[in-house]
């Protein structure tokens, strides 16, 4: 696991188990995790434990439903899905982070503001 | 939080237990699928289980985190040290014992008194908005707290003149028994208990009939004669078999003919003087109009939005205007306005109150014994309280932990307590006299609220301190297993002596409240009635005023009637019949059962002087009057000092006689002999002079007299024929005593007979003991003084186990100090020393304090009280003694155990 790797940001896990749901369908915990990091092009260093927390938290808050299902080796998986209290989010977020992500960019890089 | 999130949690809480099971389901899952990944890329089983596992992170955190989230983190810790408590409490059985029956009893008894404030004090009247009823009372300016009955003109002013009320109307204080029936209308004899009403009544009340109607207005006017009755569920059911027809049917009650008109739903107006079979209009007469004897109970509807306030207001106006309008007669007499409720339940208010009182001192006694015990187990746990100091928890979170294993104490000893409530209101029941306010008393959902408070209460009082204490960071301890904290031991110890102290002050104000009590039942017990009432049976034989009486006139600004000389033909002929009945030792009659429901008071002038002879000092102006037959002082064995008794032959036609007691004697005649002298009343115009023909020891007038008082003696031929109207009952009604060898009550039914046979109409009513009177006059000092006893019991109980504890501990923790004492060679006597002078010390402040608590809290009993005074010096002694008696026995167990040390042991295991 690469030291420098930065962890993901508190929030940002929401947003893209979200995307990723909102894009792809239905899918098992694991293939979330894995999704995930390969989206971020390995940059990121998910500690995939702390997906399933964030994943109660969303169901508690409406965003995803769970259901148990049967994965593509036959074993028994809980499937999660967006709903559309989830997909309201999802595009609450996503506004905020492009609105966020152009602020830092300012900050990051002062001689391009116009 | 959000709504959601938070029923989420909340479920969440419910089922954590599956919710972990899932989540191992899925990351078992999760490790599975990525342990392919990496065997697809070439490693071992083993190794990409590894590598997955690694990959995943920390699962216990996981686990945690999940779980945090899942539920709610500080109700899980709380249950968590819920269910901790739950299993320290079933490892110490003994422990658990002592502290749940000390709390139980306390929450038990403050259980059952509040039942009993809950049935009265805090009852609703059943009738419909009970908050708007109120009672007007006349009350004497001199006296704002007293309440007396109204007027008829009192009570017509108030009602016809106000703009507060929808409705007043007014009842007569008190029951009437009457007799009904003459076996002719169908109807057998009895004697019932009734109860004027007047029209309004109804209206007051808002209570409709179950069958017929009720009083009209008309039925309520002056003058008009009462023939109608309205009949109660009970008497229907039982005298008419529920028999809907006796609407409009007659019969006779004191001889008059009246008809039933109505029968009202069952247990209907019981709660103003217990079961009722009957109402009949009041039925004023001009005469009653003009009385100014108040004998009305008046209750009120306030209309919508008035308040208990404002009436009072508007009725001062009126109380004034009616003053100025007859200053003779109600100068310095104003209204009073009190909620209906409160009024009913005001004697027992009081008593009531200071029960719970007393009973809340009962539980804090209880909780100080619970806390010193968690104080002591709070030493044991020190190490563990250290340890988790040490790992980082804070003090606010193990005190909260300490206080939260508390709680179960607290169940268990409200759930046991329920059970004592459930013994305890069994108990009261026997001991205390039937009240009619107490009827509904039993352990209902407000009863269980008000338990579930105390014992939450009971949480915080014998918790906080223990947890609070027991806290306390102490490092030292992780650091030094085996060594003693000397100081926070200490202040252990003194906090306990402290709480001990506290119990033995509050021990000693139930004690000294007790004490006081018992004194006054002793005393009252021991009181010279001057009255042999072993054997005495008494029974009412009794007329209605129109069958014995007719008005006359005006006197003294009462009624005067003219009595029927019949009825003392009545009475004479019972008399006679009486005295033949087999197994009557001996009879005789009075105006006045004896020792009880008081008696008239006359004005008593002293014929050719207003002066007492040589003395010079003016005689008292009055005595009680009693009419009696001959045999009167033989019946009731008091003593004739001087001259003689009366006999057969003191007659109407004879001379008029009059016998006095010592105690009048001395006051009118000091150091004379008043035989032959002549005395007068004043009670009715034509007063004949009597000539004084005996001397009769002194008796009381009423149980509760201290000082015999002066009493004056006539025949009953030799009553004046004219009356004093408020005086019906003294000429309407003869309290005949029969005396006999062995139960009186095996009398009644030959009485009962023989009375019949010389008067089909007036029934002999009421027979009892005289014994059983005097002891319901004495009831309710007797159920004061037995709960109140049977409470300081148990507050001596719980501060003795309290005083065994903190001394137990003491010893056991010097046992080392003790050894080496011993060892030197103390002798036993001076550790005896060592021990006892402990507890003395505790218990002579606890003494103290509780003496002072004592001496500003007893006047709460001062109305309760006969022949004692709240501060009683000798009560106070007693209660001061048993107490350190006990405590003296409390420590006789660690004080042996302390002398029985052997120093070898103590030293090597110390």
């Amino acid at each position: 696991m690469g030291v420098d790797k930065p962890d993901v940001l508190p929030g940002s896990l929401a947003l893209m188990v979200l995307r990723t749901l909102d894009t792809m369908g239905p899918m098992h915990g694991w293939g979330l995790a894995r999704r995930i990091e390969q989206m971020s092009g390995a940059v990121l260093a998910l500690n995939q434990g702390t997906l399933y927390p964030a994943l109660l938290r969303m169901m508690q808050l409406g965003w995803i439903s769970a259901k148990w299902g049967t994965s593509d080796h036959n074993r028994r998986a809980r499937f999660y899905a967006i709903t559309r209290a989830g997909r309201k989010q999802l595009a609450t977020e996503a506004r905020n982070w492009e609105r966020m992500s152009a602020v830092i960019a300012r900050f990051v890089r002062p001689g391009e503001t116009s | 939080m959000k709504p959601r999130l938070l029923l989420a949690r909340l479920w969440g809480l419910v089922g954590g237990r599956r919710l972990g099971r899932e989540l191992d389901d899925e990351i078992a899952f999760h490790l599975a699928q990525e342990a392919r990944l990496y065997q697809a890329r070439g490693l071992s089983e083993d190794e990409a289980y590894q590598a997955a596992r690694r990959r995943f992170g920390n699962l216990t955190a996981t686990r945690e985190r999940h779980r945090e989230t899942g539920g709610m983190p500080a109700i899980d810790v709380l249950l968590q040290d819920f269910a901790h408590g739950v299993r320290i409490l079933a490892r110490q059985p003994g422990f658990t014992l002592v502290a749940v029956l000390s709390l139980a009893f306390g929450i038990g008894v403050n259980t059952t008194v509040f039942t009993l404030v809950d049935a009265s004090l805090l009852a609703t009247l059943p009738y419909s908005a009970p908050d708007r009823l109120v009672r007007l009372s006349a009350v004497p300016a001199s006296a704002p707290d007293a309440r007396d009955s109204a007027s008829v003109l009192e009570y017509q002013t108030w009602r016809d003149g106000n703009r507060s009320f929808a409705a007043v109307g007014s009842m007569i204080g008190g029951v009437f028994p009457r007799n009904v029936g003459t076996g002719q209308d169908g109807v057998p004899p009895e004697r019932i208990t009734t109860q004027g009403f007047s029209a309004g009544m109804w209206q007051v009340l808002g209570v409709e009939p179950l069958l017929g109607r009720v009083f009209t207005a008309d039925e309520d006017r002056v003058g008009m004669p009462p023939g109608v009755i309205v009949l109660s569920h009970e008497y229907w059911q039982r005298r008419f078999g529920g028999d809907p027809d006796v609407l409009g049917r007659t019969i006779t009650l004191m001889n008059e003919p009246v008809t039933v008109i109505g029968v009202m739903p069952p247990g209907f107006g019981r709660e103003f003087y217990g079961p009722i079979s009957a109402w009949t209009p009041i039925g004023f007469t001009p005469t009653n109009v003009e009385s100014i004897v108040r004998y009305l109970t008046v209750v009120a509807r306030l209309r919508p939005g008035v308040t208990v306030e404002q009436a009072q207001a508007e009725m001062n106006g009126l109380a004034a205007g009616f003053a100025e309008r007859y200053p003779e007669r109600n100068r310095d007499w104003g209204v009073a306005v009190d909620r209906l409720q409160a009024s009913l339940v005001g004697d027992l208010r009081r008593p009531l109150l200071v029960l719970q009182g007393a009973v809340g001192l009962v539980l804090l006694i209880a909780c100080a014994n619970v806390a010193g015990m968690l104080l002591a187990r709070g030493a044991s746990r020190q190490s563990e309280v250290a340890l988790r100091h040490a790992l980082g928890a804070g003090r606010l979170r193990i005190a909260g932990q300490l206080l939260m294993e508390s709680v179960p104490l607290a169940i268990l000893g409200g759930v046991v307590g329920v059970g004592v409530a459930w013994l305890g209101l069994h108990f009261v029941f026997v001991v205390i006299p039937p009240i009619p306010a107490l009827d509904d008393a039993s352990l209902d959902a407000s009863v269980l609220i008000f338990t579930s408070g105390v014992a939450l209460l009971s949480v915080v009082v014998f918790g906080t301190m223990p947890a609070v204490q027991g806290s306390r960071p102490d490092p030292s301890r992780v650091l030094n297993e085996s060594g003693r904290t000397r100081t926070d031991d200490g202040r252990r110890q003194r906090l306990r002596a402290v709480l001990v102290a506290g119990q033995i002050a509050l021990a000693f104000v139930l004690l000294a409240g007790a004490g006081l009590l018992i004194n006054s039942f002793a005393r009252l017990q021991a009181n010279e009635l001057g009255v042999d009432a072993s054997g005495l049976a008494t029974f009412d034989y009794q007329f209605s005023v129109e069958e014995s009486m007719t008005p006359v006139g005006q006197y003294r600004d009462v009624g005067l009637w003219e009595v029927s000389p019949e009825v003392e033909r009545s009475f004479e002929r019972v008399y006679e019949r009486l005295k033949q009945v087999p197994g009557v030792l001996a009879v005789a009659g009075a105006n006045r059962p004896p020792l009880r429901d008081g008696a008239l008071e006359m004005e008593v002038r002293i014929d050719g002087s207003d002066r007492v002879a040589d003395t010079g000092s003016t005689p008292p102006i009055s005595a009680f009057y009693y009419g009696v037959t001959p045999g009167y002082f033989d019946t009731l064995r008091i003593p004739v000092l001087e001259g003689r008794a009366f006999d057969e032959t003191d007659r109407a036609t004879t001379r008029p006689v009059a016998i006095v007691n010592q105690a009048m004697a001395d006051a009118y005649w000091p150091g004379e002999n008043p035989i032959g002298r002549t005395l007068r009343l004043t009670f009715v115009p034509e007063e004949p002079s009597r000539e004084i023909v005996g001397v009769v020891g002194n008796t009381r007038v009423s149980r509760f007299d201290t000082q015999p008082p002066r009493i004056l003696y006539v025949p009953y031929l030799q009553h004046t024929r004219q009356w004093q109207g408020p005086a019906w009952w003294d000429r309407m009604r003869m309290a005949y005593v029969v005396r006999t060898a062995g139960d009186p009550m095996r009398l009644a039914q030959a009485v009962r007979r023989a009375v019949a046979e010389v008067d089909a109409i007036h029934p002999a009513a009421d027979f009892r003991t005289v014994e059983g009177d005097l002891g319901a006059e004495t009831q309710g000092l007797r159920a004061q003084m037995i709960l109140f006893g049977a409470f300081g019991g148990l507050a001596l109980v719980l501060a003795s186990v309290g005083i065994y504890g903190v001394i137990a501990y003491s010893v056991a923790q010097r046992t080392r100090e003790i050894g080496i004492r011993m060892a030197l060679g103390a002798p036993a006597g001076g550790v005896l020393g060592l021990v006892a002078g402990q507890a003395l010390g505790i218990v002579l402040v606890g003494q103290g304090v509780g003496l002072a608590t004592a001496l500003a809290l007893t006047r709460v009993l001062a109305s309760t009280l006969w022949g004692v005074s709240a501060t009683d010096p000798v009560t106070f002694a007693s209660a001061g003694v048993v107490l350190f008696g006990a405590a003296l026995c409390a420590c006789l167990v660690p004080a042996r155990r302390a002398i029985k040390i052997d120093p070898t042991v103590a030293l090597r295991t110390g």
